[in-house]
């Protein structure tokens, strides 16, 4: 593998991290090696390599990142809205995404944010933070 | 409705303070949730295909994501400290298995981003 190989990796990386959210949801791996000009192939192939993950798992989590930040940022934010802005064709898809990042929904996890992480769980029990299944 | 004893474990972690999550063990959250620890840990482990550590593991690097893009000063040293990681490397590999990039690396881009867009992509 050459050193120019071993760079396509980080170009990618650094592309996705310093887009902003209307730029970030419409990437896919196949557009980000266009707009680089790397080939789709070994962008895929050094990538999975080098960061034992592929880059469409990296730009799925660095969504998912971004959704979080964005619930940290505005709670008062619809799920709907939020997956419109990151570019998912449906609120249920990002949901499904949402959870096997989170391992909860958007919804609650935005609770979580909103009500929890004051006050230690460990020291106040359970009763008083959001109820699951209504 | 009955709530499943993993996801009362998710509820307790994602609602956990930051200065709190390096208390989060299994048998803390076994205790807290009063669950049996090996049914929770089993539970658990079916419905998300990992254990609760793992689960942990990877809340706080989410948890660190939100604090470096906020604070652009604290070393990466207190920053694995304060979410209990033993050494700062443990938090670096878990970091980068994460999201393949070192925090600090990840700061410095989102820290510049504007002035990097600019830079390079600004025209496309």
């Amino acid at each position: 593998m050459t050193k120019k190989h071993n760079e396509y990796a980080e170009k990618v990386i650094k592309f996705v991290l310093t887009r902003e959210e209307k730029e970030l949801a419409e990437l896919t791996v196949e557009k980000i090696s266009t707009i680089l000009d790397l080939s789709q192939s070994h962008v895929y192939h050094t990538f999975k390599q080098q960061k034992q993950m592929t880059p469409g798992e990296f730009l799925s989590t660095i969504k998912m990142i971004r959704a979080v930040l964005i619930l940290d940022k505005n709670s008062d934010i619809s799920i709907k809205s939020l997956s419109k802005k990151l570019g998912f064709s449906s609120p249920d898809y990002f949901n499904k995404i949402f959870k096997e990042h989170f391992g909860t929904t958007p919804g609650r996890y935005k609770k979580y944010i909103k009500l929890g992480r004051c006050e230690s769980p460990l020291q106040v029990g359970c009763d008083d933070r959001p109820t699951h299944g209504e | 409705m009955k709530i499943k004893v993993y996801e009362r474990a998710i509820e307790l972690i994602l609602s956990c303070p930051d200065k709190d999550l390096k208390k989060l063990r299994v048998v803390n959250i076994a205790q807290a949730i009063a669950a049996n620890r090996s049914y929770l840990s089993r539970c658990f482990k079916k419905a998300l295909g990992m254990s609760v550590t793992e689960f942990v593991r990877r809340e706080k690097i989410h948890r660190a994501v939100f604090i470096l893009d906020k604070d652009h000063d604290k070393t990466i040293e207190i920053l694995a400290s304060e979410l209990g990681f033993h050494h700062v490397d443990d938090f670096i590999a878990e970091f980068e298995k994460r999201l393949a990039i070192h925090p600090e690396r990840y700061r410095y881009l989102r820290k510049n981003r504007n002035f990097i867009q600019a830079e390079r992509y600004g025209n496309r």
